[in-house]
């Protein structure tokens, strides 16, 4: 008998998530955006962990497929660059050499790294063939780092700092909602009252005042945990409302009936029958928040009170064009905000895909 | 005849509006002091319009609900049980022989698990069996309430109506109880769905040895599943008895009031039925004198004052609450329709 | 109606006073206090020796009272702020804390309340727009662009906006409120114009991801109640389909949007905060961000309860909208 095992639950809301355009195109961006941060190595031509004081503030390199006889060549080429000084402002800025073609070659080892942190590997999918050459695709930072490699590189944290801080809010929240729903009474109003006082707080002065306490000279990674543990701090309470509203509505229905009639503890209708009823309702508040957390952390890492170095990340990377004068200068500094748009739209368009799948009543 | 299940004085009340302090001001009586017994092997109908507490009564005698003042027992190899005082592990261990069949198909059973965790819940609550025996007993459910087996692995969503009412049906009697309250097993269900359902619960009836209690609003259907039948109303029940005395012979006006609100097929007189007027009473208040006696079309000043008795002057099982003994045919469609 | 307004408010007290516990906490969790930033200041700045600047930070102490515990100075700020409405005293700026608030806090809110009307209206306005022309191509550009501004974080829109203005336009007074000519001046319509002329950036950076938002939200109940039969019953009375829009399915679309004004006000003050510490604009936050940094506890402490008592009222008025629209709610 074919056809035994018939869908899970799982298998029909992923298969209405594939019909979905955000959806689908969400889950690509992301994953384009993850293969960039941990093979942020692999991607980068220039080391993102060297300093290079002959490279400050370098513009982007243009990249060119047609030369100045409008010839096409398949490989992308750039011409060498010469410095010129402004004999008027002092500023530097670049010309461009026409006689010199240097060649962009593909999948070339050039300087080693640890894919993974274990395995050695010094593969790179492009480079430039001169590596005397500044080659920068996004430009190069105040102290000569390549600020594309820099950026998937940061990848990394921004986006695990994001997901983890989302991670522990969705959990304590979801636990919190699921108590306040179905036990209701007494337990709800008080933790109701709980969640309010939070929820009265105003979220980023909070952080702030709270990011601005981390002592500076405190361990990176220390400040990433307790990064992680100020997003959380006030986010719970998102996911304890939305949860307890999810539960509440079908904590009086038949199934749950039944489950007590049957004689089951409360704990095993917890975990059994209202959780996994609420976990899509979870998954999609999870996805929606994590933009926020992006953006939060973006601004906090900006204005100094997030990530230390040597941790890096989208809005840390910024933190430069803090001044006008850098900025007006050098305003490739900023490219890491494509990064940061990129992922927002990513997960918001992965987050409304997965509640159209889940949600029956939406009308495609 | 052995008594399997004993109701006394039960009465069930809500809180209805509570004040500042959170003490209780105002109370919803659902159920109003209501005695009877299932006796073994019987199907006892309780018929009642909506909102007449009959689900309410259904919830407290398996548990669900604690009744706000006397009980109801079950008898178990000569011992007299009152789940309502135990707890923990006792309580487990003799609710296993009451069990409950609820209304709606569609919201009585989980959506996220497989059929055959949903059948295998009572065994994995009650008892530690390891996964065959657990394969083994669901298979055998499933069998005898006419499913097949191998479809074990499915969910909920895939199945009919009818066919989620047996694997309901399956969930219930794992664990072979002696008593089953079915609450509103077939309300649900498209017609020819439930003529299907009601030969199940008679044939399960027979092969479990169940004693059942069949809550509905449907007289019809109630007539042909029942032995005995119990009509309640407002919280109380005003007349029981046998099937055929009740159907034949009603003592109480509202019983006759029902009757012939049957709607009868084929039937080419129009439906002569007794239409109710006047108001219901609150269900917020303590009613005076009879329950019925707002709506009654025999009412007397007698039933506004003083609360009838339950009476069985006619035959010994048929008792019924009136102050008047009469002869009620009145406009019945439905009896004529059935002699 | 009366008695919920009561009741919404005597239930706020204690969420008040959970939020100036928190407040006043948070601000004296980091070691130390003022009196040793100002005893680094008198080292590193005017030379003096370790074992005096010591002696002046004690005296510091005793005069601000810093040497009191912290449950004591928290009593004797309450006091202060309910009694005489004293914020305590910026040691920073030596000044009350309570005149900075009174220079500060209007134009936060004039800013935040701008945004948020703004957004409201027009993003209600083009909400209603797009779900009457579903799928059009005016839908599909406005969803697309309000996706992207709710993507953008809100300091990059700021700084992007700062370059624009000064090496595009060349102006040349970004981080004031009012060209100097008007600085000082008495208040006249020109002041005004100018005033808003020169908030308008941050409002429009606090404002476009509110905006995104209530399109987004707005669209989504409007179709939701298009959807609905009573409309479909209006639509067979042959009422003109504009009218059955905005007669019938936008009073009703309108409710959940009262509803979410409790969560697009904090997002506008947040939006404020992230333009105004980016732009310098004076308002409360580079403020606040300053006195945090310098352990101005006064200032920090304060202002954020003024923040937290701004989200407070916002919700009480944002229940009392939902109430007074929607009787079933106060009875």
């Amino acid at each position: 008998m074919s056809d035994l095992n018939q869908q899970t639950h799982f298998g029909l809301v992923f298969e209405n998530f594939l019909k979905s355009i955000p959806g689908v195109t969400g889950m690509i961006m992301l994953s384009i955006l993850i293969i960039l941060s941990v093979f942020a190595e692999f991607f980068s031509p220039n080391n993102p962990y060297k300093n290079n004081y002959d490279h400050i503030y370098i513009p982007p390199s243009k990249i060119h497929f047609l030369d100045e006889n409008n010839n096409f060549s398949f490989r992308p080429f750039v011409y060498k660059r010469i410095e010129e000084y402004d004999l008027e402002t002092f500023e530097t800025f670049y010309k461009e050499d026409f006689s010199q073609k240097k060649n962009i070659r593909f999948f070339e080892r050039t300087w080693e790294y640890k894919l993974f942190n274990l395995i050695p590997s010094n593969l790179h999918l492009f480079t430039l063939e001169d590596s005397s050459e500044p080659f920068f695709l996004l430009g190069s930072d105040k102290l000569g780092r390549d600020v594309w490699s820099r950026a998937c590189l940061s990848g990394r944290i921004s986006l695990t700092l994001s997901m983890l801080a989302v991670l522990s809010s969705v959990f304590i929240g979801s636990f919190v909602g699921i108590l306040s729903g179905f036990y209701g009474g007494l337990t709800d109003w008080i933790i109701q009252r709980i969640v309010e006082i939070f929820t009265a707080l105003p979220a980023l002065p909070l952080w702030i005042a709270l990011a601005a306490l981390i002592p500076p000279y405190m361990d990176s990674f220390d400040v990433f945990m307790i990064m992680i543990f100020i997003f959380t701090l006030l986010g719970w309470t998102l996911t304890a409302r939305e949860i307890r509203g999810k539960v509440m509505s079908f904590a009086k229905t038949d199934f749950i009936n039944s489950a007590k009639e049957i004689g089951a503890s409360d704990l095993r209708i917890i975990f059994i029958h209202i959780y996994p009823n609420c976990m899509s309702h979870i998954i999609v508040v999870s996805t929606l928040t994590i933009p926020q957390m992006i953006l939060s952390e973006a601004f906090l890492s900006f204005i100094g009170i997030g990530i230390q170095e040597p941790m890096t990340s989208w809005g840390f990377m910024m933190k430069n064009a803090q001044s006008i004068e850098t900025l007006g200068s050098h305003l490739w500094i900023l490219s890491p905000v494509f990064f940061i748009i990129f992922a927002v739209l990513g997960f918001n368009f992965v987050g409304d895909g997965i509640r159209d799948a889940v949600d029956p009543y939406t009308v495609r | 005849m052995e008594t399997v299940l004993e109701v006394t004085n039960l009465y069930k009340k809500f809180p209805y509006k509570t004040n500042f302090f959170g003490k209780t001001e105002k109370y919803l009586n659902a159920v109003n002091g209501v005695n009877f017994k299932l006796h073994k092997n019987e199907i006892l109908g309780l018929v009642g319009e909506s909102g007449c507490g009959k689900s309410t009564l259904g919830k407290t005698i398996v548990s669900l609900e604690k009744p706000s003042s006397g009980n109801s027992t079950i008898n178990i190899d000569g011992e007299k049980i009152d789940l309502n005082n135990l707890d923990g592990k006792k309580f487990r261990k003799y609710k296993r022989y009451i069990r409950m069949l609820f209304q709606d198909p569609f919201t009585s059973l989980n959506p996220r698990l497989p059929v055959k965790d949903i059948i295998a819940e009572p065994l994995h609550v009650h008892y530690n069996y390891n996964k065959y025996q657990i394969t083994e007993k669901v298979s055998e459910i499933m069998l005898k309430v006419g499913l097949d087996p191998n479809y074990m692995k499915r969910y909920p969503h895939s199945f009919s109506g009818g066919q989620r009412q047996r694997i309901a049906f399956a969930r219930a009697l794992i664990m072979y109880p002696k008593i089953l309250v079915a609450d509103e097993p077939v309300s649900a269900l498209d017609v020819s769905i439930q003529a299907q359902i009601i030969n199940l619960i008679l044939q399960l009836k027979k092969e479990f040895q169940l004693s059942i209690i069949f809550i509905s609003h449907d007289l019809s259907v109630v007539d042909l599943v029942s032995d005995r039948i119990a009509v309640m109303y407002f919280g109380e029940i005003v007349e029981i008895g046998d099937k055929k005395d009740i159907i034949n012979n009603p003592k109480h006006p509202y019983t006759e009031a029902l009757l012939s609100a049957v709607p009868i097929p084929n039937n080419n007189n129009e439906l002569n039925n007794i239409k109710l007027t006047g108001e219901l009473p609150s269900p917020l208040e303590k009613i005076t004198g009879c329950v019925f006696s707002s709506r009654c079309a025999y009412s007397q000043e007698i039933c506004k004052k003083k609360i009838p008795e339950f009476n069985n002057n006619i035959k010994k099982n048929h008792f019924y609450a009136c102050h008047f003994d009469q002869n009620l045919k009145g406009i019945n469609s439905y009896l004529e329709a059935n002699d | 109606m009366l008695f919920f307004f009561i009741k919404r408010i005597l239930t706020s007290i204690p969420v008040l006073i959970g939020i100036s516990l928190i407040a006043f906490t948070i601000i004296q969790l980091p070691p130390g206090d003022y009196a040793n930033t100002y005893k680094n200041e008198i080292m590193t700045l005017g030379g003096v020796s370790e074992s005096d600047a010591d002696i002046m930070a004690q005296k510091l102490r005793v005069k601000y009272g810093l040497d009191k515990p912290v449950f004591t100075q928290y009593l004797i700020w309450i006091k202060n702020i309910i009694t005489e409405g004293n914020f305590g005293y910026s040691f920073s700026y030596q000044r009350d804390v309570s005149e900075l608030i009174l220079e500060r806090l209007p134009r936060t809110l004039l800013i935040a309340l701008l945004a948020h009307a703004i957004t409201t209206v027009i993003g209600i306005l083009l909400g209603i727009y797009v779900a009457r022309y579903k799928y059009s191509i005016f839908d599909n550009l406005i969803t697309v662009t309000s996706y992207l501004l709710t993507s953008v974080p809100r300091f990059s829109l700021a700084l992007i906006i700062y370059f624009v203005l000064v090496f595009h336009f060349d102006v040349k007074e970004v981080s004031s409120l009012y060209s100097p000519q008007y600085a000082l001046a008495p208040w006249s319509f020109d002041k005004l114009l100018n005033l808003l002329i020169h908030i308008a950036p941050v409002v429009l950076i606090a404002g476009l991801g509110g905006l995104a938002r209530n399109i987004r939200v707005m669209r989504g109940n409007l179709l939701d109640v298009i959807n609905s039969q009573y409309i479909q019953t209006a639509r067979s009375k042959g009422l003109k389909e504009s009218k059955v829009i905005i007669k019938h399915a936008v009073p009703n679309a309108l409710h959940p949007i009262i509803m979410y004004q409790g969560m697009i006000f904090p997002y506008m003050i947040e939006g404020e905060l992230e333009a105004a510490i980016v732009l310098s604009i004076p308002t409360m936050a580079p403020m606040f961000y300053t006195a945090i940094l310098k352990h101005d506890i006064y200032v920090a402490g304060s202002f954020l309860f003024v923040y937290g008592i701004m989200l407070l009222v916002g919700n009480i008025l944002a229940d009392l909208c939902l109430a007074w629209l929607d009787p079933r709610i106060s009875t």
